[in-house]
């Protein structure tokens, strides 16, 4: 089987709220992908595109960068979108359907909300859901959130160590939006939304975008000495809504991971670095726990004991994550971004020293659709 | 939102005052939220069961900070619906202060604040 590898990587300069139209921070992203991959977009021929603000995205981008696709995929299901693009351009690469994918995200989501009040809808609320009247999506988490609590004890500070952690890292990070160190006591002093969420058990509002270059390994090679390995790719849903969830405390991460881990041949114990989607505090705690990072239940503790903390166990969300570096809506591209910086040795000075495997997982609708990469360099 | 037919009924019939459930023909499952699909079975077009009156437990909850004040959304595990397929519903008959995953819930309607009816959660022998 053809080894696939991800050659280039780009990240749009985002300032929100600027004046920047998707198109033109999707094509950003595009081109610093391209470049870093040594490539120009006409040498691309499968393009693979997520955003919640452009029409017939994959279609547009490709005319905006002049490139004429023969394979092409506009595949959304929210924060798992471009994880799946990759998982689906490994197929297609395979199948020789195309050699150079191109796979982009963008979202001026924090420009649009300034501007009009209201935040581009990536989803919409499930129509039984809507007969309460409730916060969504972030009702949905928090009941995760407290049957957590009910089920295995987990703790009101257990969930805000998650988010001290990824401060902790955002704090290491220039790039990041969030550069203060939070505390316990000021994620629960922040506005009450829908409990046990506070306003600092939520992801940021940002503009964004973020592209990555999927070809064969022996093209990567070539083209770039930093290339990162995809050892293993898997994808998965189970339901859409929180109601047709069947268990709220164990997810679709366990079916991704177990797949993912076994097509690579290593477990969860070889991983140096995880990027897991962090829209919600307990979203960490559910995703290790469901990865196999740590038992089912004890995944507030495993965070609260500092274990994915900068020099902990398990580096996780280096960046700052969802809650601290940057959230445009489907925030599934920075998971692999980010674990491609750790593994090229290009984090700076939040570089997990040695960090040779990763695990990308990012998630779509409420805990819905799950796609997990094993990475390598 | 994705609406559908199914969806149009269940909330027809629980704004006349008479909830009801998705139930399947073929293998008798109450499931919810209703859809075209039994989820047990697979068979195609369930009928409907009344559900004023069904009893459940109450299996995890969030209270809202809304405009008009503290709401309270439960998800319950209702006795007569399949196990894995949740109720979910605003939830009355509490305070916010005092709901607690596991209380005994019975399925209702109460008006929406568009004076609508819509199917609600109560719970049994509450502070409320
Ligand atoms: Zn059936």
């Amino acid at each position: 089987m053809t080894d696939v590898a991800l050659a280039g990587m780009g990240i749009a300069e985002t300032w929100a709220p600027g004046h920047r139209d998707t198109m033109d921070v999707m094509a950003d992203a595009a081109l610093k992908a391209l470049a870093d991959a040594g490539l120009r977009p006409g040498d691309v021929d499968g393009v693979f595109t997520a955003t919640a603000q452009v029409m017939l995205p994959t279609l547009a981008l490709s005319e905006y960068l002049g490139i004429q696709p023969r394979y092409l995929d506009s595949t959304v299901h929210g924060g798992a979108s471009n994880l799946s693009h990759i998982h689906h351009a490994i197929a297609a690469i395979r199948d020789g359907k195309c050699e150079v994918a191109l796979v982009v995200y963008g979202s001026t989501q924090r420009t649009a909300l300034k501007a009009s009040g209201s935040r581009p809808a990536v989803a919409s609320v499930p129509p039984v859901e809507s007969l309460a009247s409730p916060m969504f999506p972030i009702s949905s988490y928090a009941l995760m959130a407290q049957r957590h609590m009910a089920e295995f004890g987990t703790t009101r500070e257990q969930l805000s160590s998650v988010a001290v952690a990824a401060s902790r890292w955002g704090s290491l990070n220039p790039a990041a939006q969030r550069r203060d160190i939070l505390t316990h006591e000021e994620i629960v002093a922040s506005p009450k939304l829908s409990s046990p969420f506070h306003k600092l058990d939520c992801c940021l509002i940002t503009d964004g975008a973020g592209a990555v270059v999927v070809t064969t390994a022996e093209r990567a090679r070539k083209l770039n000495t930093k290339a990162v390995q995809i050892n293993a790719s898997a994808e998965f849903s189970g339901h859409e809504g929180v109601m047709a969830m069947k268990d709220l405390v164990r997810t679709g991460a366990s079916v991704t991971g177990r797949a993912a881990f076994e097509m690579a041949g290593i477990g969860p114990g070889d991983i140096d670095v995880a990027q897991v989607y962090d829209a919600f505090t307990i979203n960490t705690i559910l995703l290790l726990e469901d990865l196999g990072f740590c038992p089912k239940g004890e995944g507030g503790k495993f965070i609260a004991e500092g274990n994915i903390d900068p020099g902990g166990s398990l580096p996780t969300n280096t960046s700052g994550g969802g809650l601290s570096f940057s959230h445009p809506g489907m925030f599934g591209i920075y998971t692999v971004l980010e674990a491609m910086a750790q593994l090229r040795g290009e984090a700076g000075g939040r570089q997990v020293a040695n960090a040779r495997r990763a695990v990308a997982h990012g998630i779509g609708g409420t805990m819905s659709a799950h796609c997990t990469l094993v990475l390598s360099n | 939102m994705n609406s559908n037919a199914h969806f149009r009924h269940f909330a027809e019939r629980a704004a006349a005052g008479e909830p009801v459930l998705p139930q399947c023909g073929s293998c008798q499952a109450v499931f919810m939220p209703p859809r075209a699909v039994c989820p047990e079975c697979g068979t195609p077009g369930p009928g409907w069961v009344p559900g004023a009156g069904a009893t459940g437990t109450l299996y995890s909850y969030t209270v809202v900070e809304s405009r008009e004040g503290p709401i309270i959304i439960g998800l319950a595990e209702l006795d007569m619906i399949t196990e894995g397929s949740k109720f979910y519903a605003s939830v009355l008959g509490i305070d916010a202060g005092d709901v607690a995953v596991g209380q005994r819930v019975r399925l209702d309607t109460a008006e929406n604040e568009d004076g609508v009816l819509v199917p609600v959660l109560m719970v049994e022998g509450g502070t409320k």
